[in-house]
């Protein structure tokens, strides 16, 4: 199913400067030094990134971080302080959120009350900006209507339909617009679990279907790595990183990006090491090539499912790298096994249960530690 | 509102910038109980206590007065203030009104006293009171079924005052009212809303009795009457303000108003019609149920004193009949022409009577007049 | 825990109270109504309906009283319009309620007082003096309807502005961004997302100002100078001036019946607006 409407059968192919096929071309957005104040309070602070036309970027960042702001900002419902933001190449910082070739999932969805469903979806193609002939706005929405499930549903009230409708009729009204970004702001955090893993299925394959740039906020790192194309991780009104799930995940720039996405077991150096080994609990380990440049070594730590652990043979490290069980849990076809090490603290180990089939750990054993030198990951900030 | 807003409308309404229905309004509508007393300094007097009540008119009576009663009886003085009879009567009809003294109109009188509202006066309790040095056709109104229910308190005239720069034709009667404001002055007149007046005005226009309750002829004055209403500029007895600021030029009213405008603007002057009008006196009267009887006694006798009755005249600025209290007056008190104007003018007035004031027909040709 | 039988029992002296306060006029004034006028004023007992016949005549002034109210209460919903909007949906925090304070002030002094000034002000010292002074002619403001207007607008105002902020206020501000969102500029958002959800809040404070300004009798008197006369007025001269009481009370209870006409189809209208709007 194509959206494009060009498709419309028997529709006046009316131009429509949104739609032109170069969607993939002038979809980009980026940010040039924003920062967002309000009175003293700063709560995006000097952003730059680039959104590349046509991907799916995930913004995340715990609570407060300035997401919601970041996505207001490229909206049109803030205004940057300091700093410019570009839309398809074009500066946007003076325009209007009405004005503005971009549409956005609430939230909250601000579903119209008093509309019905169809007139919900077709709001955008009525208003006096961007208005459509009522035989192109019935053709657009109807068809709409037929992707996203609703049929039967045009004249019900909105607060009459189900959440996960609800959420249907706001992505409805948003891409029935044809923008170029489409943002999306928390769009599951209304959903039950079983129906949210669902929905992004949905979204991912809607995404690629459209070919549109989506710009999803989430505080959940799991829909984050699972659905986007780059993920921005933020923290405290500054960019941590940004970069594809992979790179987050296996080479995390920071401590925060490390523990945010994703388990990670992060051991904090007593001291700075500057030279080019760490000394981790007896265990000294180089400087890999790429960090050396950036300054001391300040934590290392290592994803779960790098620690592995036995009974018998110490690893290198000696006795420091022995550790109890505290907890056992199943996951399905995964362990994760909590340990408590005399040394560093309580450290997460995760494995399949098959492998592990033989050896069964109980809680109150004693077990020894190994991770690979290559497992380490090295911060300085 | 509190007691010192209030002085200050009062201080307002003293100074003629509203009068009786502007100041009620300010004050609420009906009886507004006023704790006017003030403590007593000591009681001297063994028999009187407690408090009495006195209804009468806004800025009628002289603080001082009633001071000075409080001070030698220890009797403390509160006041009910009311804007007309008809209201006054409203309340004493609705029962418990709490009043010891009321200070109506004559024509209310025989309403008061035939409804066993008041009782016949004892004189021997009022020493101050000599029906003698009053002339008799006030203290006539005063009495009913042959005995004496009301004293004198001080009486005028309603008539029409005019404002000569604006007025300038001749200006005699009550034909140059009711024709002035549907000629030359339309939209300049004020009618009294006071139905004994405005509805008495217009059967003297077609030359009948002021009080007469004769369907045909009260017919005839509604008639009038409602003709002239789109050519008024307001019903409403609070036209001292749009006197005085030109608003108004032409206004049926009572002496004592024309007094207070004429002394601020020389120009305003009264007119009693040729045809005739209204003398009209207003009195004490103590209420048969009322709450402290010897109190109330107490304080008419106080107020008809000579020298508390000139203090009483220079607060309400109205005409006062005993001679003995003009004795002290200044003598040019005696010749101002709207407090006392010559015999020949006063000859043709009527007293309104209480048949006009009741009569259902009357009331409802003033509610009429005033809805249309 | 209560038993709901009791809670009922406890309930039992507000209803009382209810039923003396409210009910126990009412029925006086319509056991009024149907009486005759006693001879030198007041009531009598009788049963008969004349009174009502003669509400009639008193046509003129329903007329002026529902003219009036119908324009005022416009007027002040119009005016107050923009005012709320702007404290619930521009104004934060602790701003909006020093505004909102600010607009309820005039409440703390004497509504008589208040009427007064404007008897003073439009009176032919006040403005017309300005006016006259400033060389545009001699006006006369005082006892017209343009007068009880202005005195009307003025008293009303503010519990127009109160009642539309908080159905101002109900509407997320969500709702006015994807609105924007979807291409719609302020204006049009105002009239197709605003308007709209405000619809109940705005019939509700219609006619409770129709209904408080039909029963007004102060401001006319004042400033209407008895040529503009509400039926409030023509209620208070029955009763005090004219003294016929079952007259007063024909009439008042044919205001009060138009009043409950005006809620009861207030009711509906809102009830109607809020199917198409409901929020939350
Ligand atoms: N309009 C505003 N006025 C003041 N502070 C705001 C406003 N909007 C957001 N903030 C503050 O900015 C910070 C970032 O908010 P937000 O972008 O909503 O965070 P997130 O969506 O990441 O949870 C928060 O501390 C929030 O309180
Ligand atoms: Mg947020």
């Amino acid at each position: 199913m194509r959206l494009a409407p060009e498709a419309e059968g028997g529709g006046a192919n009316a131009p429509d400067d949104r739609t032109k096929g170069q969607r993939m071309n002038d979809g980009g957005g980026t940010f040039r030094g924003v920062t967002k104040k309000f009175g003293s309070f700063t709560a995006v602070n000097d952003l730059s990134f680039e959104i590349e036309a046509g991907s799916f970027v995930s913004i995340v960042g715990p609570s407060g971080c300035g997401k919601t702001t970041t996505l207001r900002l490229i909206a049109g419902f803030e205004f940057p302080t300091v700093g410019s933001v570009f839309i398809g190449g074009s500066p946007v910082e003076r325009m209007e959120a009405y004005e503005r070739p971009i549409n956005m999932v609430f939230q909250s969805y601000a579903l119209f009350p008093h509309l019905d469903v169809f007139d919900n979806i077709a709001y955008g193609l009525r208003s006096r900006r961007n208005r459509r002939p009522a035989a192109e706005v019935k053709a657009r929405v109807n068809e709409i209507i037929g992707k996203m499930q609703l049929s039967g549903k045009e004249h019900n009230r909105v607060w009459e339909l189900s959440g996960g409708q609800q959420q249907r009729v706001a992505l409805a009204r948003a891409i029935v617009n044809n923008p170029k970004i489409l943002i999306l702001d928390e769009p599951m955090a209304a959903l039950d679990k079983k129906l949210r893993r669902d929905v992004q299925f949905e979204l991912q394959s809607l995404q690629r279907e459209l070919g549109i740039t989506f710009i999803m906020v989430t505080h959940d790192q799991h829909e984050a790595l699972s659905l986007s194309d780059r993920i921005i991780v933020m923290n405290r009104g500054r960019i941590e990183q940004i970069g594809s799930p992979d790179e987050l995940y296996n080479r995390p720039a920071s401590r925060f990006v490390a523990s945010f996405i994703g388990d990670f077991n992060l051991l904090e150096l007593e001291k700075p090491a500057a030279g080019g080994t760490v000394d981790v609990a007896g265990r000294v380990l180089a400087v890999p090539q790429e960090r050396a440049g950036e300054g001391a070594t300040i934590a290392v730590g290592f994803r779960p499912d790098a620690l592995k652990l036995s009974a018998a043979a110490p690893g290198a490290g000696g006795e420091a790298w022995r550790a109890t069980i505290t907890n056992v849990i199943y996951l399905g076809d995964k362990v994760e096994i909590k340990l408590d090490c005399p040394s560093s603290g309580t450290l997460l180990a995760r494995a399949d249960v098959a492998r592990l089939a033989e050896r069964r750990f109980r809680v109150g054993d004693t077990v020894h530690l190994t991770v690979e030198d290559s497992d380490f990951h090295h911060f300085t900030k | 509102m509190d007691r010192k807003e209030l002085s200050v409308w009062v201080e307002k309404y003293r100074r003629g910038h509203i009068s009786r229905r502007g100041f009620l309004t300010v004050t609420g509508i009906g009886a507004t109980m006023l704790g006017m007393g003030i403590r007593p300094s000591r009681a001297l007097s063994q028999e009187l206590s407690g408090t009495v009540t006195l209804a009468t008119w806004p800025s009628y009576q002289n603080q001082a007065n009633l001071d000075s009663f409080t001070e030698k009886t220890g009797v403390s003085v509160n006041m009910a203030i009311f804007g007309s009879n008809e209201e006054m009567m409203a309340k004493m009809q609705a029962g418990e009104s709490g009043f010891d003294i009321i200070a109506p109109s004559q024509y209310a009188i025989p309403l008061y006293a035939s409804g066993q509202f008041i009782e016949p006066l004892d004189l021997s309790l009022l020493p101050n009171y000599d029906a003698a040095a009053v002339e008799p056709r006030f203290v006539e109104q005063g009495t009913f079924d042959g005995k004496t229910y009301a004293v004198q308190k001080n009486w005028g005239t309603s008539g029409f005052i005019i404002n000569t720069t604006m007025v300038t034709t001749p200006f005699t009667s009550v034909k140059d009212y009711f024709d002035g404001i549907r000629g030359p002055y339309s939209g300049y007149g004020v009618a009294l809303d006071h139905p004994l007046d405005t509805v008495g005005f217009a059967l003297k226009y077609h030359g009948y009795s002021f009080n007469s309750v004769d369907e045909a002829e009260l017919k005839k004055a509604e008639e009038l009457l409602l003709e002239t209403k789109p050519h008024l500029y307001a019903v409403t007895t609070d036209f001292q303000p749009m006197m005085s600021s030109g608003d108004a030029s032409i206004a049926m009213g009572w002496s004592f108003n024309a007094m207070q405008l004429h002394r601020d603007m020389p120009e305003i002057q009264y007119v009693i019609a040729k045809e005739g009008g209204e003398i009209w006196c207003d009195f004490y009267v103590i209420t048969r149920n009322g709450p402290n009887r010897a109190a109330a006694y107490a304080l008419v006798n106080h107020l008809l004193d000579p020298a508390n009755n000139v203090l009483e005249f220079e607060a309400h600025g109205s005409a006062i009949s005993d001679t003995r209290v003009l004795a002290l007056l200044p003598p040019e008190v005696q010749t101002d022409p709207i407090l006392y104007p010559a015999k020949e003018l006063l000859d043709p007035l009527e007293f309104g009577i209480a048949e006009a004031m009741s009569n259902p027909l009357r009331n409802e040709i003033m509610a009429r007049f005033k809805s249309a | 825990m209560l038993q709901p039988r009791m809670a009922r029992l406890l309930l039992l002296p507000g209803y009382a109270l209810l039923a003396l306060t409210l009910i126990g006029p009412l029925i006086t004034t319509l056991v009024i109504s149907l009486g005759r006028r006693a001879p030198s004023g007041g009531y009598e007992t009788a049963l008969s309906i004349e009174n009502f016949a003669s509400v009639l005549s008193r046509s003129t002034a329903f007329l002026n009283t529902v003219q009036l109210s119908a324009f005022g209460a416009a007027i002040c919903i119009l005016a107050a319009i923009p005012v709320a909007f702007f404290i619930a949906k521009h104004l934060k925090g602790s701003v909006r309620y020093t505004v909102l304070f600010l607009v309820v002030l005039p409440f703390f002094t004497s509504f008589v007082a208040r009427t007064y000034a404007w008897y003073f002000a439009l009176g032919g010292r006040g403005l017309p003096a300005v006016l006259e002074w400033i060389g545009l002619g001699r006006f006369r403001f005082l006892n017209t309807d343009f007068a009880v207007a202005i005195g009307i607008i003025y008293a009303y105002l503010p519990i127009a502005i109160l009642m539309l902020f908080v159905a101002f206020d109900r509407i997320g501000d969500d709702l006015l961004e994807a609105s924007n969102d979807l291409g719609r500029g302020k204006v049009e958002t105002f009239f197709s997302v605003v308007i709209p959800l405000a619809m109940p809040g705005l019939i509700s404070t219609y006619s409770l100002l129709f209904i408080l300004l039909s029963g007004e009798y102060l401001i006319p008197m004042l400033l209407g100078g008895g040529k503009v006369y509400f039926i409030g007025n023509a209620i208070v001269d029955l009763f005090l001036q004219s003294r016929n009481w079952p007259l007063g009370s024909a009439v008042a209870i044919s205001l009060m019946s138009m009043m409950i006409v005006v809620a009861f189809l207030s009711q509906i209208f809102q009830r109607m607006a809020n199917r198409d709007g409901r929020i939350g």
